[in-house]
């Protein structure tokens, strides 16, 4: 039993066999190619397509229902092949050879690659299913070269085994010999790479591309016919167990192949939303995003260095398309929806994935770079606030804080964030000197009715000498107590009874002996978390 | 050199001269042209036919015309052109001088023998 179709060819309708309807295909294509280098050969392809027809109809007169391929090849004997016909004028090849001189290296080489070519002229690199031992990888490289496979197999098994005793001594005398890897599992992994690599011949044409055979309808037949007996594969007793192991391998590899290829999808997706966030919302940097690509501050750079960004952009998206996009479309071709890619777009896009690593990689480092230049540019800037240079961070602190300058002199910084009340992303007043000579004063104002207030507040320091004070209708001072455990140890304290009978209180911290009385004797001290309330009305005067 | 491949030789170098012949009274299609030479046992494949008709219509020997057919699509009809029947008078002579010296040579024992008497 055959599957049939039916074809139109020059207007008429045949039923035909399908293994027929592929090697007429095959002859009247041989037959375009052949004629179409000379003058008028399209013409003389379509009239011979026409008589095609007109013995078809004339098979379908005798009462042939549906043509069959021995039809066909009887057709293609009788009109002839395409080399029986070209050859109309032929021209006797240049039987004489000129002897080759090798007076250079360039034309040794030129001699070498010539018989290579002549050994390869025009086949195709398949994997060669009919003689296997695992996926036919090795085999195909000698039907590929017209050589022996067992010679491939001996050679393979000698570097797989081998390897490492021979190849690591060679290494070290190129003083690479500290490179740590396994030349045993590299040939392993090599073999796998090829066998997923290399396709197989599916079609007759591509079976006789595999062996360099011209694809003439007569040994296309010959294929076609093969093909429909059974095909006696040699394989041992070690092969089967091979090619078991193989397709348990196969079944895990497409397992893994899926998990990676769903992992690759959701980076890819996280990526992409990451990208758009970063260049439409305004300030993303802060935000936490599903792929953290803000603190490298792309859309400040893309300004500036338009083209690394872009290439790193364009690079990274690559980077993850393109294995995604292989492990989709070999997935797709293992359950026969699309076609094996060729060795040809395997390769072109094994180097555009390469070119977009190789791209993305140092765009990145770069980015890096640039970023932590200007991270430290920027913690290592001063700027002034009230005629001192600080850092940026105190001087936003002290600004927003509406704190004023009285004295400030060897201070470390002034500003610092700690743990305190469970939040440790907190700012608070924090003066540091190694020595303990930080001379430190700072105040804050706030309009006030008259009245009786207290002061809340937290502080801690790590000597005696730095106070507190509040200066209503008369100054007030209160020593901070010294922390029992260093780093922490925040105290809660209270100034009560502030008489105001002015419009305005002012509070702050100081270590100036000169204001205090005491001598600093800390090397630091932090104060936070002012609170004043008023409790009443001023007393009642005498 | 086999007789198979000096028949070939020969009958190929006669083929373009067979087909003038041919189409000289009766202007034909392809497949009538390929009837006639396989009765005469000068075509072996039929392919060989077509580029030969389209080398003498491109050279200007011939020319074709559509003709509606009896069954299935129109055909191309094949006659001589004026260039074509001046070049077949050519040919002819050519071919009697060659017959001519074929069956002089042939016959040059004869001769020589008629002769020696």
């Amino acid at each position: 039993m055959k599957k049939n179709i039916t074809i139109n060819l020059c207007g008429r309708l045949f039923q035909i066999d399908e293994d027929a309807y592929e090697l007429l295909q095959n002859y009247i294509e041989s037959l375009r190619a052949s004629f179409g280098k000379q003058e008028g050969g399209a013409e003389i392809a379509d009239d011979i397509e026409e008589r095609i027809a007109e013995l078809f109809d004339e098979l379908k007169a005798n009462g042939t229902e549906a043509i069959t391929i021995d039809h066909v090849k009887d057709i293609i004997t009788r009109i002839g092949k395409p080399e029986e016909l070209a050859g109309e004028e032929d021209e006797t090849p240049n039987g004489e050879k000129e002897g080759h001189r090798y007076d250079s290296f360039h034309t040794a080489a030129q001699d070498i690659r010539e018989k290579f070519r002549a050994r390869t002229a025009g086949k195709r690199l398949f994997r060669n299913p009919n003689d296997k031992m695992l996926a036919g990888v090795l085999s195909g490289f000698a039907v590929y070269t017209g050589t022996d496979a067992t010679w491939w197999r001996i050679g393979y098994a000698l570097l797989l085994l081998g390897s490492n005793f021979f190849l690591f001594p060679l290494l070290r005398l190129f003083h690479l010999g500290s490179f740590s890897f396994s030349f045993n599992l590299t040939f392993v992994l090599l073999y796998f790479i090829l066998a997923i690599a290399m396709p197989t011949p599916n079609t007759p044409k591509q079976v006789l591309e595999m062996k360099g055979k011209d694809v003439t309808p007569q040994n296309l037949a010959d294929v076609v016919i093969e093909d429909k007996e059974p095909v006696q594969r040699r394989r041992g007793c070690l092969g089967s167990v091979f090619s078991v192991i193989f397709s348990i391998l196969a079944a895990i590899f497409i397992g893994f192949a899926t998990f990676v290829g769903i992992g690759l999808l959701v980076c890819l997706l996280l990526i992409i939303i990451s990208i758009i966030v970063v260049f439409t919302v305004p300030a993303a940097s802060g935000l936490s995003l599903p792929f953290d690509i803000g603190y490298l501050h792309l859309p400040e750079l893309i300004s500036v260095h338009p083209w690394i960004v872009i290439t790193f952009i364009v690079g990274l998206v690559l980077t993850l398309f393109i294995p995604l996009y292989a492990i989709i479309h070999m997935l797709l071709s293992k359950a026969g929806k699309v076609q094996a890619m060729g060795i040809g777009q395997r390769i072109l896009w094994i180097v555009i994935w390469l070119a977009a690593l190789c791209s993305m990689i140092p765009a990145l480092v770069w980015i890096q770079q640039q970023e932590r230049e200007h991270y430290t540019a920027e913690i290592t800037k001063k700027y002034e606030y009230q005629g001192v240079m600080m850092s940026q961070e105190d001087r936003k602190f002290l600004r927003r804080g509406d704190w004023n300058l009285i004295k400030a002199e060897n201070c470390d910084h002034y500003s610092y964030s700690g743990y305190y009340e469970g939040n440790p992303n907190l700012r608070f007043l924090d003066v540091f000197n190694e020595n303990c000579e930080e001379v430190f004063q700072a105040e804050r104002r706030e309009a006030v009715k008259p009245g009786v207030f207290y002061l809340e507040f937290s502080v801690r320091t790590e000597g005696p000498g730095p106070c507190v004070y509040v200066i209503g209708d008369s100054v007030m001072l209160k020593s901070m107590p010294v922390s029992e455990t260093p780093g922490m140890g925040w105290v809660r304290t209270v100034i009560e009874n502030i008489v105001v009978s002015g419009d305005s209180i002012a509070y702050g911290v100081s270590s100036d002996e000169a204001f205090t009385g005491q001598p600093c004797r800390a090397q630091w001290f932090s104060a936070t978390d002012f609170k004043l309330t008023r409790t009443g009305d001023l007393p009642k005067s005498k | 050199m086999n007789i198979e491949n000096a028949k070939s030789q020969m009958r190929k170098g006669m083929l373009e001269y067979c087909v003038l012949l041919l189409l000289k009274h009766h202007p034909s299609y392809a497949s009538d042209i390929i009837q006639q030479l396989k009765d005469a046992e000068l075509l072996v494949v039929e392919g060989t036919l077509y580029p030969l008709l389209t080398r003498l219509k491109n050279d200007g020997l011939l020319r074709y015309e559509w003709q509606e057919s009896t069954q299935g699509p129109p055909r191309k009809y094949y006659a001589l052109s004026e260039e074509g029947e001046q070049f077949l008078a050519g040919l002819d002579g050519a071919w009697m001088e060659l017959s001519n010296t074929v069956n002089y040579l042939k016959n040059i024992h004869l001769i020589n023998n008629i002769e020696a008497k």
